[in-house]
């Protein structure tokens, strides 16, 4: 199956939805007050579950229009917007060793997702044999 | 505030019923021809259990971490993921899933070393 255009541009969207819902988690935690009322007008984790539950969707459709070895590197950008949303919004202290171990993960995950796409040379060799 | 071990050991939980969550999720879309069959299959609602979990121990986790150590934590997830497509899926192992699981466990305890 060859990965269309558009589910590409649908899973960066998801990757923007899915850091944005978790800094709204982290949001919702940092002002979290352990009650029923509490939950229900913390607005930053609702609004964070409803943003997540976006995303999930998006990438679910994004994912049956598209190759994994391609989509799934993309998804990996998540880790770096936040990262991003950390450092500027949040103000916390990012340092070279994450970044690099952010840069480690978006690596680890091409990798994978390149791996998912390879056949097995056993499989091919008993189909020419016969 | 300084990230707790504790924190970072629970989003490794997390990652774990994500990555279980995702694959009840697969066993689902495997299944599906409908909209009928989606709703009425039981490994949807196991699948969607795996996913609240995840996202509560994740929510405690953030009560005791920095944004930027906790998240990059759950990319483990990646790596759960694909043991489990070996183990159950039948899909196989190759020098590419190998050298990736290797980079996301190097790239996580880099952002762990960070506390």
């Amino acid at each position: 199956m060859k990965t269309k255009l558009f589910a590409v541009f649908l899973v960066a969207i998801c990757t923007i939805l899915t850091a944005a819902g978790s800094l709204l988690f982290k949001l919702g935690m940092m002002n979290f007050v352990f009650s029923f009322v509490g939950l229900l007008t913390n607005y930053y984790l609702i609004s964070g579950l409803i943003v997540y539950g976006v995303g999930l969707l998006i990438l679910l459709f994004a994912l049956k229009n598209g190759e994994l070895s391609v989509l799934y590197p993309i998804t990996a950008l998540t880790y770096i917007w936040s990262l991003l949303l950390a450092a500027f919004i949040l103000h916390e202290n990012v340092s070279y060793p994450e970044v690099f171990g952010v840069v480690l993960i978006l690596l680890g995950v091409s990798a994978i997702g390149k791996g998912s796409m390879m056949r097995s040379p056993i499989k091919i060799k008993n189909k020419v044999g016969g | 505030m300084e990230t707790q071990l504790w924190a970072i050991g629970l989003a490794v939980v997390a990652s774990v019923f994500t990555a279980f969550g995702s694959f009840f999720m697969k066993l689902t879309s495997d299944k599906t021809k409908d909209v009928k069959t989606f709703f009425l299959n039981g490994k949807l609602y196991i699948g969607a259990l795996l996913y609240a979990v995840a996202t509560i121990v994740g929510l405690i986790a953030y009560l005791g971490g920095d944004l930027s150590i906790i998240y990059p934590v759950c990319a483990l997830s990646y790596v759960w993921i694909c043991l489990l497509s070996v183990k159950y899926l039948k899909e196989e192992m190759n020098k590419w899933k190998w050298m990736g699981i290797a980079a996301i466990l190097a790239g996580v305890f880099l952002i762990g070393l960070g506390i």
